[in-house]
This record gives C-alpha cells, sequence and structure tokens, in this order.
C-alpha cells in the first residue's frame, strides 16, 4: 500500500489507519451526496457525477491498488481477504436490486400513488444498482483502506 | 529500529527472532526486505508478530540466517539468549561489590 503522495507540492501522509479512515469517509460521503442529486436531478448531475466518481476510484486505487498489481505474500492475503469480505455483502445488494425490477409494476401502493411516489419507486432500483456498482468497484480497496494498521513512514 | 526483543505473539500468536537477528547482522528491514523479496512495511509486521510468514517465507528466512526455523519462530516464548548461553546467573541482579 502506497502511503506517502506529494499533492500541489505537499507531502501528505496516509500512513496512519486514523487518516486513511478520514479519506474513506470522505470518499464515500462525496458519493453518497452525488448519488442522492442523482436521484433527484437526473439529467444536470449525471456529468458531475461521473467526474466525481471517477476522481474518487482514482484516489483509492492510488492508494489501495487495483487489485492486479503483484504484492508481496502478505499484501496478497490482504487484499483477497477483502474481495471476499466485500463481494459477500455485495451479492445481497445485487439480489435487492433484481427484487426492486420485479415488484415494482405489481405492488398496489406503487400502482395507486402520486406521480411523484411512482417515479421514485421507477428510479429506486437504478439507484440501487448505481450504488452496487459503486460498491463493487469501491469497497474491496476501501476495506484494505479501512483495516490496515496504522504503518511505518515510506 | 525498535520492539527487539518480542514481548507478545501480536495478532499471528508466534513469537519469532526476527528483529534480533537482523539487529545481530546489522542489516535493515529494507535490506532484509529485498533479500525476501517481500515488502519492509511486511518485515515490520513478521517482527512484532502481526503476520504469520507462509511456510516459503519462513524457510527462506531460515536460510538467510543460516538457521532452521525452529531457531527463528516458537509457539512459545524465546528464552533472551543471555540466560541461553550462561544460564541462570545471567538474570540475576548485579550485586554491587562496594562492602
Amino acid at each position: 500500500m502506497k502511503t506517502n503522495f506529494v499533492l500541489l507540492g505537499a507531502r501528505v501522509s496516509f500512513a496512519s489507519r486514523q487518516s486513511r479512515r478520514w479519506l474513506v469517509a470522505l470518499v464515500y460521503a462525496g458519493f453518497a451526496a452525488t448519488e442522492i442529486a442523482w436521484f433527484f436531478q437526473t439529467r444536470t448531475v449525471t456529468p458531475i457525477a461521473i467526474v466525481i466518481g471517477f476522481l474518487s476510484l482514482l484516489v483509492l486505487a492510488a492508494l489501495a491498488g487495483t487489485g492486479y498489481e503483484p504484492g508481496d505474500e502478505r499484501e496478497e492475503h490482504r487484499r483477497d481477504h477483502a474481495f471476499y469480505t466485500a463481494y459477500r455483502p455485495l451479492a445481497w445488494v445485487l439480489v435487492t436490486a433484481l427484487f426492486a425490477f420485479g415488484v415494482r409494476g405489481l405492488v398496489p401502493v406503487v400502482t395507486f400513488a402520486s406521480p411523484d411516489l411512482r417515479a421514485f419507486f421507477d428510479q429506486l432500483p437504478y439507484a440501487v444498482l448505481v450504488a452496487g456498482g459503486i460498491l463493487y468497484v469501491t469497497l474491496p480497496q476501501v476495506i484494505l483502506l479501512w483495516t490496515e494498521p496504522d504503518l511505518e513512514d515510506e | 529500529m525498535n520492539n527487539v526483543s518480542q514481548k507478545s505473539p501480536g495478532e499471528s500468536g508466534i513469537y519469532n527472532r526476527i528483529a534480533v537477528l537482523r539487529v545481530e547482522r546489522g542489516i535493515t528491514r529494507q535490506q532484509l526486505a529485498d533479500a525476501m523479496d517481500v515488502n519492509y512495511q511486511t518485515i515490520g509486521f513478521l517482527e512484532r508478530g502481526d503476520y504469520s510468514p507462509s511456510l516459503k517465507l519462513a524457510m527462506s528466512l531460515g536460510e538467510y540466517f543460516g538457521l532452521p526455523v525452529e531457531a527463528i519462530f516458537s509457539k512459545q516464548p524465546f528464552q533472551p539468549l543471555s540466560r541461553q548461553v550462561y544460564g541462570n546467573a545471567a538474570m540475576r541482579p548485579a550485586v554491587k561489590e562496594s562492602q
């Protein structure tokens, strides 16, 4: 795991677990805010959401790696464990999204609800899928960043 | 340099003498990491007992230090080298001879 970066001439260290956890919280807060905005203003927010999402992915990949570069045995063990831990709950996100797609036209409250509520329920499965997609790409790296103990500075 | 004598086995539950052997031979973590083809952080985790190495890495460490694996890793705490060499006399507090 890379712990030191130079950002605009200043050295930034992510050797401590606390600093990595703050970064993860910041990135996921950004994702959450962007998705909520996208949920209500799909057309105007989509390009901004894509840019913010892409930048966040770059930051996470720069720190925790993409999952494909070679590492030593400890790093590979940690990475395998992170992927395993991440993808077990993600299966449930996928099942929930599929379930939401399946029942959205069948539930009476949706059928007889106001247009706004119906639009909300129409959009909900897509929102769950987008959240699942974000988690699919980021969660293993985030688990690594979150759980790796304090490291020695490079 | 820190934690040369391992007081607790760390998360791995295995005691080791890697730090002592490394310091004894005057090599840095980076040099040992390069020789073992691992990240230097991994040497730190090994020394603190927070990571159990694979059998391959354990045997490579044995070869590198010229010692059997059981001389480097143990499920029981290692005795201080001074006690092993000089027996219990080495562990007695020094007595002032000014009387």
